[in-house]
């Protein structure tokens, strides 16, 4: 027993000896034959022997893979030995390659290293050589089939559990079961997998043995990890979803396969990746719930560490990949919803903790008072569905990294709930201004999250229709947190331009985002709704509390160097939105506006400075302009001397000259907008025209004269519209006895558009200044009015325009001077293209000639469209017919309703044989074999005795007729909706009223027989209702039932098909044919104000016609003395207000 | 093709306004530049922070700074 127990004490040691030894001295010889490799594999006890056959083996297979010597010659003595060792019968059992199997085996039970590594060696390259060749798959099929039996798999689990110093036996193993897996599109791969027992054994430790526990220490060949990473890879890229979720729900693999990939090769980090985001990120079939457990925190972080991935022995470009892989990975997994780690969640709406709660909230939502008390419940925490992202992204450092940056941004995106979050929980580093490049880091990323826009529905359409999300929650996202009056106050100081600039643009971006928001507040069915109006205003309040006051902005505006155009552009945009969007804050600053855009001015004129950035500070002279569009107090025509030399002028005619100059590429369309604003507010032209004229006549005085000629126009159009502006009460005098010379009617005056008390102004002035002007001055001053009339009078010429104009032609003529003739010079159209201004006005102009274009809609027409003929004629021969015709016939041919419609007959005899007809045409059907007889028998036959006492008086009520005649349609279709609708009519009883509508009650007032089939109830109804009105007697019951105020109710309905409409117009026309029919209309149920409703509403130019030529008609056929009575007058009013329009 | 144009209206845009931004924040760029933790991989990082404000310009704004200082270069 001692003895024994000495071996076994040195056993270990006695194998790494001999092992070491056999290790290194492998022997092998050259094959010729598959019977020499067979003979040379044959089973043998000695190990010596048989590492000398598989060495020989693995020269041969080696030459095979490197294609040293005959390469078919060899394949085909391994194609020869494979065929001689086939096992004899086939089966699950049979083994391939039974010898090396054998030999394995016994190595493995004595611990034999060197054949243990050969035979996995061997197998390998047999299973990669196999691979490439269709014909010799079969074996190794067979090959994979053996190593999944028992024995098999005990010798692999023995040498993947080897002393982890022996890789010589571990790698082989790996890539052995890589090659067994991956055989034949993975044929085996469930297999290996299902027996992971044996096949998986030590995998974790494995895939931890890098290339320090790598006994042979060179580089160049894997080290154990990468052989077990290829391994594992190899299993997720050749199962199928479910083998790949049963693979991934063994513990901590994916955690082994993330540990140590810092220190990976490149090119195995890329395949890792790679994999992973084919195989298992982006495979649907897997579950989310197992996607997430993979992906944790931690896997998360070490993928993140790849950012710094640093490989001395690699290209710089391959690490580089590795970066780039690595980024594009976490983008993936972090913003794609498939990838299973972003949940789907509610923006802006925090998660509900506690549905009941939730609920309960919601029931409560009214209450105001409830949600100021939410709001602050979030200042300890933002709750999320996304709890892990959360987690990440407070360990990224989006300051110092721009990957870091652009990850947590796109996070947001995706999951914009984690941006109030995140500063909440990040509120440790603040934004203290520091010209270091971790605040230019820090700002970079606020500005890419404030970039970001608000989701559609803040994020959550259910809960935006109940109501706002938080404030604090929306503020935070507009402005984060980290962005305070402090800090922001004291970015803007103007010791650094640069902390100034960056927190200029994100004020900027702020209050762009804090006006989007405000719209969604406003909009739609939230306009009305005080809970949304107390939101916004909260918001405003909690916006304007977190930003600098007014004169801070100034202040910093202020500062700024002149020649700093983009920074001054920022910091005026910025000023402006700050009158755009919270005036109550710009108000209170009381900001003189006008003394810095006159300094733009002045560096836009002045010759000597630098031009290249005018287009910035066009730009900005643009925004103080809109400021001052702003400002009651500015003084627009005030004079001052903006360019030292050239006189003193107001700042609107400055802004005129800049305007026309030619060289401006800009369009200024915001310029020409304000300045065309303050034009029409001071009266100096009419609404109608704007600047428009006046710009082509300057923009065309520049081209056709040189600008000293210029010059000498510009004081007197300055002196003009001055004295315009300064006393236009004294012009309006004059405009006045222009206007009252022509005599003209107050709708001419209305018409013209072009007249304008600057007109005025130029007509009385003319005579001052040519007493002092050269005849230079002159003819310049006389291009330039004929240019601005001749504009003026192709938009709309009018008499008083005329006037005007001769009176000045008066005025130059007294200096021989003579002046183009009214309308005579040419105005392109496109004098001033592209500006919006110039647009708005063509398109009114065009308007108006489509307006005139159109002809309006005849009586012809009108009864074209809605006239249906009262009835066919009568068909009295029905009378005889039907007698000979079978119930079928009677039912499919028409002939019943042919016979029911002489009972409208004028003749009394007629009336009477169909009444005595349809009893007979009842009592025929009823014995007949027919299958609806009863229904067909009962309808006539009440229809009878309804009409009995009728018909000596005169034509029966056309409801009785229109109804039979329209039920008979629906008896024939079991199908029709309304077919329950009239059985229960037709057995409710025995008589109809002749007061009454059959059936009508049912389906305006019932309810649908099926829920979809409304309007086709009410179609048939329609076309129902139109037949049974066509007698006075008709109108009567129309009327005293009000079936008229419910069919013109039913037509208020804006979702009513047009189709429908028609139908309803067209009963309206039939009832205006009728006697008294219109006036009955008119007066009982306000038909004009209802026709012209729906016209106003209808916004389809053709159907507007029909609305006004159906108003025509109704007045033109109703008692119009009772009905100016009734209306005192307003209907002609009316009438003749919608003629204007 | 006017996504094309729009694409390179907007690089050309990009470009005028950080040579414009470094222009005028120099000073304080080149402070940056001398800070403790300021690498050579914090180039990208910064040139992207300037840069970024380019988008706060729409189309017809870019276009309008562009065409005019074509013209006053040519």
């Amino acid at each position: 027993m001692g003895k024994r127990t000495s071996v076994d004490a040195d056993g270990a040691a006695a194998f790494r000896k001999r092992q070491k030894i056999t290790h290194d001295v492998p022997t092998g010889e050259d094959v010729n034959t598959g019977e020499q490799l067979q003979r040379l594999l044959a089973f043998d006890q000695d190990m010596r022997r048989a590492r000398h056959g598989l060495q020989s083996f693995k020269r041969l297979l080696d030459k095979i893979i490197s294609g040293d010597g005959d390469r078919s010659t060899n394949l085909g003595i391994l194609r020869e030995y494979l065929e001689l060792v086939k096992p004899r019968h086939e089966g699950d059992d049979a083994v391939f390659l039974g010898d090396i199997m054998e030999m394995w085996s016994f190595a493995a039970q004595v611990n034999e290293g060197g054949v243990m590594s050969s035979a996995a060696v061997v197998l390998a390259l047999v299973l990669n050589i196999v691979s490439d060749s269709l014909d010799l798959v079969k074996h190794g099929l067979g090959i994979c089939q053996s190593l999944v039996q028992d024995r098999q798999l005990k010798s692999i689990s023995k040498n993947l559990s080897s002393d982890k110093t022996k890789s010589f036996i571990i790698s082989p193993t790996l890539r052995l079961l890589r090659e067994a897996v991956s055989l034949d599109g993975g044929a085996y791969a469930r297999k290996i997998v299902r027996a992971r027992t044996y096949t998986f054994a030590s995998l974790g430790r494995n895939l931890e043995i890098g290339v320090a526990g790598d006994s042979q220490g060179d580089s160049g060949k894997a080290s154990v990890r990468t052989n077990a990473v290829r391994f594992f890879l190899s299993c997720l890229r050749y199962l199928h979803s479910d083998g790949r979720k049963e693979l991934l729900s063994q513990k901590e693999l994916l955690s082994h396969l993330t540990f140590m990939i810092k220190s990976d090769p490149p090119a195995l980090v890329l395949e890792i990746l790679d994999t992973l985001k084919t195989h298992i990120l982006a495979d649907s079939k897997i579950s989310r719930d197992i996607k997430f457990k993979c992906f944790n925190t931690k896997t998360l972080m070490r993928i993140l560490a790849l950012y710094t991935y640093t490989n001395s022995s690699e290209a710089e470009s391959e690490v580089d990949r590795v970066t780039e892989k690595a980024h594009q990975f976490l983008m993936y997994v972090c913003t794609q919803p498939g990838a299973g780690i972003l949940y789907p969640s509610t923006g802006l709406y925090p998660k509900e903790t506690d549905e009941e709660f939730s609920v309960q909230l919601a029931k409560q939502k009214s209450s105001a008072h409830g949600i100021v008390g939410k709001d602050d419940t979030y200042r300890d925490g933002v709750p999320v569905y996304n709890f892990v992202l959360s987690e990440f992204a407070a360990k990224l450092r989006p300051w110092s990294s721009m990957k870091h940056s652009e990850l947590l941004t796109a996070m947001f995106e995706a999951a914009p709930e984690l941006i109030a979050n995140y500063f909440l929980n990040n509120q440790s580093f603040t934004f203290e201004p520091k010209l270091t490049m971790t605040w230019i880091g820090y700002a970079s990323f606020l500005f890419d999250t404030m970039r970001i826009p608000l989701p559609p529905s803040f994020g959550d359409k259910t809960r935006f229709s109940r109501g706002p999300p938080p404030t604090q929650i929306l503020l935070d996202n507009i402005l984060p947190l980290p962005l305070n009056q402090r800090v922001i106050i004291r970015c803007l100081s103007p010791n650094s331009n640069l902390t100034s600039f960056f927190a200029t643009r994100m004020l900027i971006e702020a209050l762009e985002k804090l006006s989007v928001a405000i719209k969604l507040h406003e909009d739609a069915f939230r306009a009305t709704d005080a809970q949304w109006s107390e939101a916004a205003r909260r918001l405003i309040d909690a916006f304007c509390r977190r930003i600098p006051d007014m004169k801070e902005i100034v202040r910093s505006y202020k500062s700024i160097a002149s020649e700093n155009a983009l920074h001054k552009t920022m910091a005026s945009r910025l000023l402006l939105l700050y009158y755009e969007i919270i005036p109550q804050v710009a108000l209170a600053a009381n900001f003189d506006v006008s003394p810095f855009f006159v300094s733009v001015l002045r560096s836009l004129q002045d010759e000597s400075s630098d031009h290249q950035h005018d287009g910035f500070r066009e730009m900005e002279l643009e925004n103080l302009v809109s400021i001052a569009g702003y400002s009651p107090g500015m003084r627009w025509f005030s004079r001052i001397e903006i360019i030292s030399g050239e006189g003193p002028c107001s700042p609107f005619t400055a802004l005129l000259k800049l305007l026309s100059s030619s060289d401006r590429a800009a369009p200024l369309h915001q310029l020409k907008k304000v300045l065309a604003d303050v034009a029409v507010e001071n009266q100096l032209v009419s609404a109608a025209t704007r600047l428009k004229p006046f710009l082509q006549a300057l923009t065309m005085s520049m081209d056709e004269i040189s600008s000293e000629e210029m010059e000498k126009v510009w004081p007197f159009l300055d002196n003009c519209l001055s004295r315009c502006a300064t006393s236009p009460i004294k012009y309006l005098d004059v405009l006045q006895n222009y206007l009252t010379d022509d005599n003209v009617d107050v709708q001419a005056t209305a018409d013209d558009r072009s007249f304008n008390l600057l007109t005025v102004a130029i007509a009385e002035q003319l005579p001052f200044i040519m007493e002092s002007t050269d005849a230079q001055g002159l003819s310049a001053l006389s291009n330039f009015i004929s240019l601005y009339f001749s504009a003026l009078y192709k938009k709309k010429g009018s008499d008083a325009l005329k006037r005007v104009y001769s009176k000045i032609e008066e005025s130059f003529a007294s200096r021989s001077v003579k002046l183009a003739g009214l309308g005579k010079r040419k105005i392109p159209k496109s004098i001033t293209s592209g500006s919006q201004e110039d647009e708005k006005d063509d398109e009114e102009g065009e308007d108006q000639n489509n307006g005139e274009k159109q002809t309006t809609m005849d009586e012809g027409k009108l009864e074209e469209a809605l006239h249906i003929p009262f009835s066919s004629p009568e068909d009295t021969a029905v009378l005889l017919r039907w007698h000979a015709k079978g119930v079928e016939d009677l039912v499919e041919d028409g002939l019943i309703a042919n016979l029911i419609r002489l009972l409208a007959s004028e003749h009394t005899n007629i009336r009477k044989e169909a009444l005595t007809n349809i009893l007979k045409m009842a009592a025929k059907i009823d014995e007949s074999s027919y299958e609806e007889k009863k229904q067909f028998w009962l309808l006539l036959s009440e229809l009878a005795e309804s009409s009995r006492p009728q018909v000596d008086s005169g034509p029966i009520p056309s409801a009785f007729i229109a109804f039979s005649i329209h039920a008979l349609d629906v008896l024939k279709n079991p199908l029709h909706p309304l077919y329950p609708k009239i059985n229960s009519f037709l057995t409710r009883s025995p008589v109809w009223s002749p007061e009454k509508l059959p059936l009508a009650h049912d389906i305006l007032h019932g309810e649908p027989s099926e829920d979809d089939k409304y309007y086709t109830e009410i179609a048939w109804f329609l076309t129902y209702i139109l037949d049974a009105l066509k007698t006075p007697f008709d109108l009567s019951i129309f009327h005293k039932k009000r079936w008229f105020e419910k069919i013109l109710a039913l037509g208020s309905n804006p979702y009513l098909r047009a189709n429908l409409r028609t139908r309803i117009l067209r009963i309206i026309y039939r009832a205006t044919c009728i006697d008294s029919g219109s006036t009955t209309l008119i007066t009982r149920f306000g038909l004009l104000a209802w026709l012209d409703a729906q016209r106003v509403a209808c916004g389809v130019p053709e159907d507007t016609e029909l609305y006004k030529a159906l108003m025509s008609r109704a007045w033109k056929t109703c008692d119009q003395a009772r009905v100016k009575t009734w209306s005192k007058n307003g209907v002609e009013k009316l009438l003749g207000d919608m003629q204007l329009q | 093709m006017p996504q094309n144009s729009n694409q390179s209206q907007q690089a050309s845009f990009s470009a005028l306004y950080l040579q414009r931004a470094t222009q005028e924040l120099s000073e304080d760029l080149d402070k940056i530049r001398n800070a403790d933790d300021f690498k050579v991989e914090s180039v990208p990082f910064l040139v992207h922070a300037l840069q970024q404000g380019a988008q706060q310009f729409s189309a017809s704004q870019q276009n309008a700074v562009l065409k005019t200082s074509e013209n006053r270069q040519g």
